[in-house]
């Protein structure tokens, strides 16, 4: 839980400067970003993909729909959403890392998504839409890194078309203790190793570790939304509350 | 079902299905023309929905979709499995109602024309994973393998066949079938005359 002062807040378990946990994670994801596919599915053992599935499925998006894929990184969301909005619909894939986006960027290339997909590199804190553009805007594994999390959800509110709905995919509080204990050790102890060994970083994915940690638990990140507009927000927990989908409407 | 479970098993389900396209090298190519298109599968004796979404690279399999997909293919699970392994049954099925189309019927033809036409290269497959010379010899040998299996029980089934007509006479051979089946029909029509006439007696007494 995030115990933030007006000049500090956390980079893991440090406070830091707020300008500084903006380079610090920039750092992080220049890092990671190569092998950072590879590191998801083997950190999730591929359960990240199932729930992603889920939120492509609660998303509602359809033919015609403008989307928001926020913090999409390697763009595993994109690609899934394009196919479903068509030629008349757009995607638009958002990072505010350059690293991550040109990784996505040349995934989805690659794998031959193109046509009705824009790329972007922007703050969440401070989108640079117009008011009422998106039907959808989601957020999966990125809000936690974000300085400012109650602006970046005024922003999204603020571009949010009347009747879009946010959905934010991310790390929660696991709700069974026994499982939290194995989920710790498994999170402080393999994960470092992990990174050391894939990526050649381990303090990228203790900070993974410890920014979970300082993440608002289901209920906050729930009171949050509604603070800043959202209607009917709720949430549902994956595998315990290992991650939970945070579902929002705007009115 | 448990949702949990069911989105599992979807995406088993399309993993399954890319791999089974991916056996066909001229698949996606194939696929082009239903890239953009909505296809929607109601499995009715599950009372399952699947959405398949062609593009470019594979078919993406969903639970849900929140609009009208092009088309609906709608049949039991066993009609499905007829379909994808007897295409040309397609019209029989339609007709008996155990398969119903709703929506595009262009796209629902295009679609299973894109099944029909799936031709496996197994050993292409195989080739990449054990090499050619190994998938070659492997390949020759189940093709031998099913090959006889098909004359096998293609033969059984002939033997078969004439045992129960010939030697143990418990079935009629097909020129008995025929025959009574023509007897049932000229006594069919000497009764449709008879009642004729019987109606035209009695109109004639009731007249008089």
């Amino acid at each position: 839980m995030s115990i933030d002062s007006p000049d500090k807040t956390h980079f893991g378990y440090q406070q830091v400067p707020r300008e500084e946990k903006v380079r610090r994670v920039g750092d992080v994801f220049d890092s990671v970003s190569n092998s950072y596919d590879v590191m998801n599915d083997l950190m999730s053992l591929g359960i990240h993909r199932l729930w992603k599935r889920q939120t492509i499925e609660l998303s509602g998006v359809r033919r015609g729909h403008t989307v928001l894929d926020l913090a999409g990184g390697t763009g595993d969301l994109s690609a899934r959403f394009s196919p479903l909005v068509g030629d008349e619909g757009q995607v638009i894939l958002a990072d505010i890392n350059a690293s991550m986006l040109t990784c996505g960027r040349d995934r989805l290339l690659d794998e031959g998504v193109a046509g009705n997909i824009d790329y972007v590199q922007v703050n969440a804190e401070k989108l640079s839409f117009p008011d009422n553009t998106f039907d959808c805007i989601t957020m999966a594994f990125g809000l936690r890194n974000v300085t400012d999390q109650a602006a970046a959800l005024a922003s999204m509110y603020r571009v949010l078309k009347p009747g879009g709905r946010l959905l934010v995919l991310e790390f929660s509080k696991v709700q069974n203790p026994l499982l939290g204990k194995l989920y710790d050790i498994y999170s402080f102890s393999c994960l470092p190793v992990m990174g050391k060994l894939v990526a050649g970083d381990s303090d990228s994915y203790r900070y993974l570790a410890e920014s979970i940690r300082m993440h608002p638990d289901q209920e906050t990140l729930k009171k949050m939304m509604t603070d800043v507009g959202f209607i009917n927000a709720d949430y549902l927990n994956f595998n315990a509350g290992v991650t939970a989908l945070h579902r929002g409407y705007k009115a | 079902m448990n949702a949990d479970l069911e989105n599992m098993l979807v995406a088993g389900f399309e993993t399954a299905f890319n791999a089974w396209m991916s056996a066909d090298p001229d698949a996606l190519m194939r696929l082009n023309p239903l890239v953009g298109r909505i296809i929607n599968m109601y499995v009715r004796d599950m009372d399952l929905t699947l959405t398949l979404v062609p593009t470019d690279s594979g078919m993406h399999v969903l639970r849900a979709y929140q609009d009208k997909p092009d088309t609906q293919i709608s049949a039991t699970l066993a009609t499905f499995f007829t379909l994808a392994s007897k295409p040309s049954r397609r019209k029989t099925l339609l007709a008996s109602g155990q398969l119903r189309i709703r929506g595009n019927l262009l796209v629902a033809a295009r679609f299973s024309r894109w099944l029909a036409g799936h031709q496996a290269d197994w050993e292409a497959l195989l080739a990449g994973l054990i090499g050619d010379i190994a998938a070659h010899a492997v390949h020759g040998r189940s093709s031998q393998w099913s090959e006889w299996v098909g004359t096998t029980i293609k033969a059984l089934e002939q033997d078969l066949v004439e045992y129960l007509q010939e030697e143990s006479r418990q079935l009629p051979v097909d020129w008995e079938v025929e025959d009574w089946l023509s007897k049932v029909d000229t006594l069919r029509h000497d009764a449709d005359r008879l009642q004729a006439r019987m109606k035209r007696l009695l109109s004639r007494v009731e007249l008089s």
